[in-house]
């Protein structure tokens, strides 16, 4: 086993043999992870030379990296997007469509709103969920084909408002987490 | 199977040359050592057959120690000298300790260090040392009965120890002369030794590890040989001890005793209750007899009467399963296994109880003081590269987030909890302004926003960025986490294009590297013969105390000694000097020994003043390492 042979420039797809720039099927994904991590984990070079031992780990938290970058579909959209030559979080434009911001405001006012005491307030939160969730399923459709036609301008606002609700969504949870922690 | 085995010219791998590696399960009462021979994974006993290692360490004034049994038998006599538990201690701070320690037996030195030092006769420990010393014994006990040295180990930990304390589990093996091939969790290596990563499906499972003094529990999940730990809850004190106190309680009461302060009833009583719970382990009744100084009493304990007394202790311990579970946001029925570990779930009560939580039959085949080391053993035989064709591949994950102090006191993450590893992560800071040359950095764990909350892991301060404009820095700041949990950062300044350098130091003030590879190549690795290795000894004490005395007196030897007295410190020291470079051990011996009374004046009088006040006693040699970690 060796580590020369692997090329720590390649993109992330290259890595696991993709050619396709997408989200990729989850389960064939981890199968090809998997077969690297056998090959290159620092666990397989443990008596090797030092510079093979650095080299291992820099694979494999590369390999890492990647994985967690394309099993993730937002990751994946953004690094897709990168790949174009398009960084989603440049901070030089806030513009936003004002439309999508009105109900952004409107679900993070309802989140905030909801109630300890309140005895729905479990049913609230995961209908609010739901809502979100739908929405993400729907600007994640709206990414791929604006990746695919390479209209990096769509591309990166469907990304950029795919964001937003992706932290909405994650404050929903540990919303319902400390709910549960007080209940429980 | 393979019939050919064709090896890459260069690599020596010859079919059955199997290379020496053992699994240790470093636990705060007991330690093992095991090791896979013949395809088996076997616990290694000592000379007289014993198995474990009791984790006490006694010290005495001639600096020697003594691990184990003999030790803990001695700790009712000895106790400033003989420290026990100190697991509890590794990898904490001064400041942690002040906060946990009450009512321990620790007594610490007074030092201006981070790293806290324990108070014995043969001058201060650090929690690292004296682990080391238990290492010693178990490495010594393994080249002994295996023939050969030790070419790597597997050592276990908790699941919830953070990154010092992983790092000083590391260090402690270092010093041991170990070479760690990976820290793996407990629970993980539990698992392991069931042989529960070759299961083709996916599975969860729980860990249920009742010692002498800590409870765990932990949800592991395993997913196609990764291993992820979901949650861990328990009790740090709570296990054995507790019901043994529980039936000396029963006892106290039923023979009317009165046991005020006599230390030797109360320890006849302990073993009692400790015999007793061994008998009805396998029996339904157990005949007590008492014969004790004016003691004399008999009894019967009923297994019925001895399960309603250990009932409060099981039952804390199903409190920590249902946290457990919570937080891994699972229900008792998903849990697919079952591992039981620790001396106390050998009490059929335990199993029975923890088996009717769960709905389901304890795994409980492999005898449970053993599990942990047997399945380090069976992880560090795959690592030593024992078993090429094994496919099994143990991806952690880090246990916390780590992250960096940003401004107004909030905490950044850098990489989030349950990240696999290892793994690298980077991200860009810069300055706040004009002409900033300077950035200091403050690395932290935890999950919680407010640094405060977190805990420190070092700063570290990033120098020589050239002039700019506030905000045109571009500092990028590299997180990288090994295969066993442990994080090395670095920074560079992007812009100038020029690596600027980076200075950490570990919140714990870890001993100075180079200084314990001193110690390490110097004593552990030099020729057997004793002779010799004295001499080496002698010779590194020496020069530590030369180079200590030195530093010291070129600050205030002035200050505390008139000449008289520093000519008289300065003649033993040239003693020292001259005889340092000769072959007899005994004569550096008799100089240092000289040297330390011509300086005891020296040393009381610093002390005093509370400089520098580890150089105590016999142990002179023993402030360089301040002086140089620092």
């Amino acid at each position: 086993m060796d580590t020369d042979s692997f090329d720590l420039a390649q993109n992330y797809f290259e890595v696991f043999g993709l050619s396709v720039h997408g989200q990729p099927d989850s389960s064939g994904l981890r199968e090809k992870y998997m077969a690297l991590q056998r090959r290159y984990h620092p666990d397989k070079f443990v008596s090797a030379d030092d510079a093979q031992r650095r080299k291992a780990v820099q694979i494999a938290s590369f390999v890492n990296q990647a994985h967690q970058t394309l099993s993730d579909p937002l990751k994946c959209a953004e690094y897709c997007l990168h790949l174009q030559g398009v960084e989603a979080d440049t901070e030089t434009d806030a513009k936003m469509d004002p439309l999508f911001l009105m109900e952004q405001m409107e679900w993070r006012e309802t989140l905030e709103d909801i109630d300890n005491d309140d005895p729905k307030v479990f049913e609230t939160l995961a209908g609010l969920r739901t809502e979100i969730a739908e929405k993400i399923s729907d600007l994640a459709g709206q990414t791929a084909s604006h990746l695919e036609s390479k209209n990096t301008v769509l591309a990166r606002d469907s990304i950029r408002k795919w964001q937003f609700l992706a932290k909405l969504h994650a404050e929903a949870d540990s919303l319902e987490a400390r709910l549960d922690d007080l209940s429980g | 199977m393979a019939l050919l085995q064709i090896s890459e010219p260069g690599q020596s791998t010859a079919p059955h040359q199997h290379r020496l590696a053992a699994g240790i399960d470093l636990g705060t009462t007991n330690s093992l050592i095991a090791t896979v021979r013949s395809g088996e994974a076997r616990v290694l006993t000592d000379e007289s057959d014993e198995v474990i290692l009791p984790s006490v360490v006694r010290y005495s004034a001639d600096g020697s120690c003594v691990v184990g049994r003999e030790a803990r038998d001695l700790a009712a006599i000895d106790p400033y000298n003989t420290i026990s538990s100190v697991k509890r201690l590794i990898g904490s701070s001064a400041e942690d300790i002040s906060a946990t320690s009450s009512g321990m037996m620790f007594r610490f030195e007074q030092t201006d260090s981070s790293v806290p030092r324990l108070k014995t006769v043969a001058g201060p420990k650090t929690a690292i040392e004296v682990s080391a010393d238990i290492l010693k014994v178990l490495r010594r006990r393994a080249e002994a009965s295996l023939g050969g040295d030790l070419i790597g180990v597997v050592i276990t930990v908790p699941a919830y120890f953070d990154e010092t304390q992983r790092q000083a589990t590391k260090d402690a093996a270092q010093l041991a002369g170990l070479n760690v091939f990976r820290l793996i969790n407990e629970p993980t290596a539990a698992a392991i030794a069931y042989g529960l990563d070759q299961h083709e499906k996916d599975s969860t499972i729980a860990v249920y590890d009742l010692g002498g003094g800590t409870f765990d529990i932990s949800i592991l999940r395993l997913e196609r040989g990764v291993f992820e730990v979901l949650s861990t809850a328990g009790d740090t004190a709570l296990g054995g001890d507790d019901m043994d106190q529980a039936i000396v309680d029963w006892l106290v009461q039923e023979a009317k005793l009165n046991i005020g302060e006599d230390a030797g009833l109360q320890r006849y009583l302990l073993d009692s209750a400790r015999a007793v719970k061994h008998t009805l382990s396998a029996n339904d009744e157990a005949v007590m007899e008492l014969n004790h100084g004016v003691v004399e009493w008999s009894g019967v304990l009923t297994r019925v009467k001895f399960e309603s007394l250990l009932e409060p202790v099981i039952a804390k311990t199903l409190a920590s399963c249902r946290r457990a579970l919570r937080d891994a946001k699972l229900e008792k029925k998903q849990i697919d296994n079952v591992v039981m570990v620790g001396g106390s779930t050998r009490i059929p009560a335990v199993r029975d109880s923890i088996g009717a939580f769960f709905e389901r039959e304890v795994l409980t085949d492999i005898n449970p003081d053993q599990v942990v080391a047997i399945g380090a053993a069976v992880q560090a035989d795959i690592l030593a590269g024992n078993k090429p064709d094994s496919d099994m591949l143990l991806l952690d994950v880090v246990p916390l987030s780590l992250g960096i102090e940003t401004m107004g006191g909030l905490t950044e993450q850098i990489i989030t909890r349950n990240t696999t590893i290892p793994v690298a992560r980077a991200q860009e800071f810069t300055t706040y302004k004009d002409g900033q040359a300077a950035m200091a950095l403050h690395v932290v764990q935890g999950e919680r926003d407010l640094v405060q909350d977190c805990r420190s892991l070092g700063r570290f301060e990033l120098r020589g960025i050239p002039p700019m404009v506030a905000g045109q820095a571009r500092i990028q700041v590299t997180f990288q986490v090994d295969a066993d949990g442990l994080l090395t950062v670095s920074a560079v300044e992007q812009t100038s294009g020029t690596a600027a350098e980076v200075h950490i130091k570990p919140s714990y003030g870890l001993l100075d590297r180079e200084i314990e590879k001193m110690i390490v190549d110097s004593m552990e690795n030099a020729e057997s013969d004793v002779k010799a290795r004295m001499l080496h000894e002698q010779r590194v004490e020496a020069d530590r105390t030369l180079e200590a005395l030195d530093a010291a007196m070129g600050r205030d030897a002035s200050e505390f000694l008139n000449d008289e007295e520093q000519n008289a410190i300065l003649k033993a020291r040239a003693l020292v000097a001259e005889v340092r470079d000769g072959n007899d051990g005994d004569a550096i011996k008799q100089s240092l020994d000289a040297l330390e009374s011509a300086s005891e004046i020296y040393v009381a009088r610093r002390m005093n003043a509370s400089v520098g006040s580890t150089m105590r006693g016999k142990t002179l040699s023993n402030f360089d390492k301040q002086d140089t970690a620092s």
